[in-house]
């Protein structure tokens, strides 16, 4: 336990006073002794002090013995690592900025994946919560029906509570500006459960759970500080939502993030997170067996799993199925769910694959940071040497290596920390708005740690291998050699490492090659419909003004007058749901005389559109006819290729007969078949579409119109949004967004993972070619008196060009081939963000690596040439 | 945390055993132990306060000794080193090794 005892030491006897004690006890028994031998005080004292001369050295030895005496020697190491770097102005700088890039790149990722996808969720004791999903093995995973959530409440004891959300958009409306915000609607268990308190007033009492007396709101601390002012009397005031008066009762804290309502559904649905909250207030039509729009959140009893509350859930489930009338009763279960995963686990692997990607790039970076050092290390061996030879042990010389590389790398984390700073909000600037938890980003004493602990690391990687060699120096060898020529062996470990820098960018580049086949892929899927000159605007009609059908329609059919009789517009169009802003209303189909279970009939999407929608949208007709204003009111629908095939196999769909909802709905005819669109996204399949005229659909409050136009569609955006202000100047309108916007807005995700992925290829490649060249560039530093006298001897330019070519090409051609099986590995992994495009595609994976060994050959071209260059005189004389 | 095998040179060694020696017979603080074996070797060896004091701490850490502040009969505060088992051990190491370097360094004396 050496450091033990040292550390006594430092407390013990590096206290100065006992030391200046003894000695002057020392001291003074001198005196007394000269004294006794007959010479005076003064005398004595004098002889003393002559005796005692070295006591201040000997004061300072005592006390330096071997207390932390490698510090000191370490701070020594330090000082002549800085001394190095200042002598090699130009390493340092490139090793430095070549460390903070990476460094800072790989902060600025780590932080966002930790705040996403590591970090647990914001509430008390979070690794409790999950999320509760209906569950029927034919179909997968559905939200929560209402009266199934409230038989859980009463039976379930694995959990200490449960709660009910349901989104929705509302208009809110009080002395400023009218406003559209995503809201939710939660049963009073949800904030307790979370763990949330209200910064002001309160939250929602369980009374307040019953339709009618839900006139009471709870708002963001975002909404409250935008809106409001932050002012603290907005507690207690009414406004109005949706045109009914409501009391503002609470105000929730600036800690409280709430995740997206899209992120929490099974299905895909457009829901942002709330800015407004409301009790849950459940109508009667809700409480009934066949709607599903849920979402149920639990807190589990301590030590009870999700599985073990899935099988509890299951029982009362099968209770369900048996009530539940035989036509509709399926084989009903649920799904318990970690709540992390269900908010974080669509933007996982692709945020980690940037975190992997961005360390790539770092770690090939610190190995060319390693082939400098190596190549540096054999013009400083005579150096070594001459330490080695006054006494340097082996463990010092070793010790110096790491410290310098280690100086470098605390250097470069310094600065990367400043650079991963600006490049999170970067990130968060470019990041797409549907990437989870991406609020809760930010710079802390975790992403501190990390830098520091990446730094260290990336100090070692960088000195491990020089430190090993200049361990093994060989004093005499390295004195007795006149030039400064690397031993065999430090050559070969500088192409092993280039070798595996080639490895790791091909398979980036390879990674980043199918990211890009895939986003190309995508949009150029058929998606159905027409995106050029389209400019489309949403509202939200309040029930308290527009209450019936008749005025809704009434108010649709207004504006699409008014948008028509636009300079400018071609044609106008009215729908609940534009092409890619998810499926609304999803309904069963009854054929007359079918009894078929509810839940294996086929699905249609149900989508209220005016007559003009397919033209507007540049679909095409299949078969039949469109609807007009002629067909007001005769119960008509156009449905779209894949549903057609779904209900009526090998049949002409045309004049059948369906209908959806309750049984009290009417049977409508099929009059027409239209193209298949890309409803929710452009990865998942065509949706099942049944188009019906807007004044005969369920009536949906959401209407969007879109309009296509002559010219430039932005320039037309005031026009429309006046025109529709004419009409109602109360009513918010959505921001206003060409197709084309809606189309990229879809992809955002993935262009901005392929984005940043590409980009940590291209670097890769970038750095794995500057590996080749100053390998290159040094190997024929190296051989200059070989080559000199090759060509001395007549060699051909061309011949030493190819030679050194060749040299190069051996590495680069081994680290391709390594890097192919290594590709099939990643890609497979990351098999979830293809598409389109098979994780072995050959064309991907040969373009990649084409790439890069061409990359890599240009840089070994420039050493090459020189080498080529050489006179031969000049190279001699080098000798 | 990598440590250089100590490996003291003979002369301090030496010293090491002179004080070991010393302080076998009784605790004895620094000046006790410089005049101790200024006067057995009847001044042929003089013990530098410069080595003396340094050796004593490193024993110390070493724990071959223990040291503490006790009054002499001269009423002053002094240091008294004592051997400890550690020590005990080591001085009897030591005295082995000295006896074969010793009897070796003889030996080339008589034959040499």
């Amino acid at each position: 336990m050496g450091w033990l005892r040292r550390f006594r030491n430092t407390i013990s006897s590096s206290n100065p006073d006992d030391f200046a004690e003894e000695t002057r006890f020392h001291f003074d028994e001198c005196i007394d002794e000269y004294m006794k031998s007959g010479m005076t005080y003064e005398q004595a004292r004098l002889e003393a002090h002559r005796r005692l001369g070295n006591l201040a050295l000997a004061t300072e030895q005592a006390r330096d013995v071997d207390t932390f005496r490698w510090l000191g020697d370490l701070g020594q190491d330090v000082r002549y690592a800085l001394r190095q770097l200042r002598r090699n102005p130009g390493f340092a700088l490139a090793a430095v900025l070549t460390l903070a890039l990476g460094i800072g790149t790989t902060t600025a990722v780590f932080s966002v994946v930790d705040a996403v996808v590591l970090r647990p969720l914001s509430y008390a004791d979070s690794s409790r919560l999950v999320i509760i999903d209906e569950w029927i093995p034919s179909v997968g995973a559905i939200p929560v029906n209402a009266v199934h959530f409230q038989g859980w409440q009463r039976t379930a004891r694995s959990f200490d509570q449960i709660a009910l959300v349901g989104g929705l958009t509302v208009n809110v409306t009080d002395s400023t500006e009218p406003e559209r915000l995503p809201a939710g609607r939660v049963s009073s268990e949800l904030f307790p459960l979370l763990g949330v308190r209200p910064q002001l007033g309160r939250v929602f009492l369980a009374d307040e759970d019953v339709l009618g007396r839900d006139h009471v709101v709870v708002i963001t601390n975002e909404l409250w500080r935008r809106r409001y002012s932050a002012d603290p009397r907005v507690v207690g005031r009414f406004i109005s939502i949706d045109g009914v008066a409501h009391q503002v009762v609470g105000v929730l804290p600036a800690s409280f993030h709430f995740p997206k309502l899209s992120h929490l559904y099974p299905l895909t649905i457009v829901q942002d997170s709330p800015q407004i909250w409301k009790p849950i207030g459940l109508r009667p039509e809700e409480l009934t067996p066949a709607d599903f729009n849920f979402v149920s959140i639990g807190r589990l009893k301590a030590g009870v799993s999700a599985t073990q509350a899935a099988s509890e859930l299951d029982a009362v489930q099968k209770d369900f199925s048996v009530q539940m009338p035989k036509s509709v009763g399926p084989d009903l279960r649920s799904k318990v769910l970690p709540l992390q995963d269900r908010i974080v686990g669509r933007a996982k692997t692709g945020l980690n694959l940037m975190l992997t990607a961005v360390g790539v790039v770092l770690f090939i970076g610190c190995v060319n940071i390693t082939n400098l050092l190596l190549a540096r290390l054999s013009s400083r061996r005579r150096e070594l040497a001459v330490r080695s030879a006054i006494g340097a042990s082996r463990w010092r010389l070793i010790r110096q290596m790491i410290v310098e590389s280690l100086t470098l790398s605390a250097v470069g984390g310094a600065c990367g920390m400043l650079i991963a700073y600006g490049a999170i909000r970067l990130i968060l600037m470019i990041a797409p708005a549907d990437v989870p938890r991406l609020d809760e980003v930010h710079v802390d004493a975790r992403t501190l740690m990390f830098t520091l602990i990446i730094s260290s690391i990336a100090g070692l990687v960088i000195g491990l291998s020089p430190a090993w060699r200049s361990g093994n120096t060989d004093a005499g060898e390295a004195m007795a050699s006149r030039t400064p020529t690397a031993s065999r062996g430090s050559g070969r470990l500088r192409f092993v490492l280039v070798s595996a820098q080639v490895t790791l960018s091909a398979v980036c580049l390879i990674v980043a090659g199918l990211l890009l086949h895939s986003l190309v892929n995508l949009l150029n899927v058929d998606r159905g419909f027409d995106t050029n000159h389209i400019m489309t605007v949403g509202v939200n009609l309040p029930i308290s003004r527009y209450p019936t059908p008749e005025k809704r329609v009434q108010f649709v059919r207004t504006v699409l007058d008014r948008l028509k009789a636009l300079p400018g517009a071609i044609d106008v169009a009215a729908a609940n749901m534009l092409p890619l802003a998810g499926e609304g209303g999803n309904a069963a189909l009854s054929m007359p005389g079918t009894r078929g279970p509810l839940f294996e009939r086929a699905l249609g999407n149900i989508r209220t559109v005016s007559g003009d929608y397919f033209r507007t949208m540049g679909m095409s007709l299949q078969a039949g006819r469109l609807f007009s204003d002629a067909d007001r009111e005769r119960q008509v629908a156009v449905i779209s290729m894949s549903i057609a095939k779904r209900a009526w196999p090998g049949e002409d769909p045309i004049g059948k007969r369906f209908r959806f909802g309750p049984p009290t709905f009417p049977d409508r005819e099929v009059i027409g078949v239209i193209n298949d669109v890309r409803g929710v996204s452009l990865e998942g399949g065509p949706s099942f579409s049944v188009y019906v005229p807007y004044w005969q659909g369920p009536f949906i409050p959401d209407t969007s119109f879109a309009v296509k136009t002559t010219a430039d569609p932005v320039a037309i955006a005031p026009a429309i949004r006046a025109a529709i202000r004419s009409i109602d100047a109360e009513l918010p309108l959505s921001a206003m967004r060409t197709m084309e916007d809606v189309v990229e807005g879809s992809v955002a995700q993935r262009r901005f993972q392929t984005n940043l992925v590409l980009a940590f290829g291209l670097a890769a490649m970038l750095l794995a070619s500057l590996g080749v060249y100053g390998v290159m560039s040094f190997a024929v530093t190296q051989r200059t008196t070989e080559i000199g006298i090759r060509l001395a001897m007549g060699a051909e330019r061309g011949a030493v060009l190819r030679m050194v070519l060749r040299q190069a090409l051996r590495p680069v051609a081994a680290g391709v081939a390594a890097a192919v099986p290594l590709a099939f590995g990643a890609a497979l992994w990351l098999r979830s963000l293809l598409f389109g495009v098979s994780p072995q595609d050959p064309t991907t994976i040969t373009v990649a690596c084409l790439a890069l060994t061409v990359a890599a050959m240009l840089a070994a071209y420039l050493p090459a040439r020189r080498a080529a260059n050489l006179d031969p005189l000049n190279a001699l004389r080098y000798e | 945390m990598l440590r250089k095998p100590k490996k003291p040179d003979a002369v301090q060694g030496t010293l090491d055993l002179l004080v070991l020696k010393t302080l076998s017979r009784e605790p004895q603080h620094g000046y006790g132990v410089a005049a101790h074996i200024q006067q057995i070797t009847d001044d042929a060896l003089r013990v530098e306060e410069g080595s003396l004091y340094p050796a004593l701490h490193r024993m110390e850490q070493a724990g071959w000794i223990a040291a503490e502040w006790r009054i002499t009969e001269k009423k002053r505060r002094a240091r008294i080193y004592r051997l400890t088992r550690a020590g005990q051990k080591r001085l009897s190491e030591e005295e082995a090794k000295w006896k074969r370097l010793f009897e070796a360094v003889g030996k080339v004396l008589r034959f040499a």
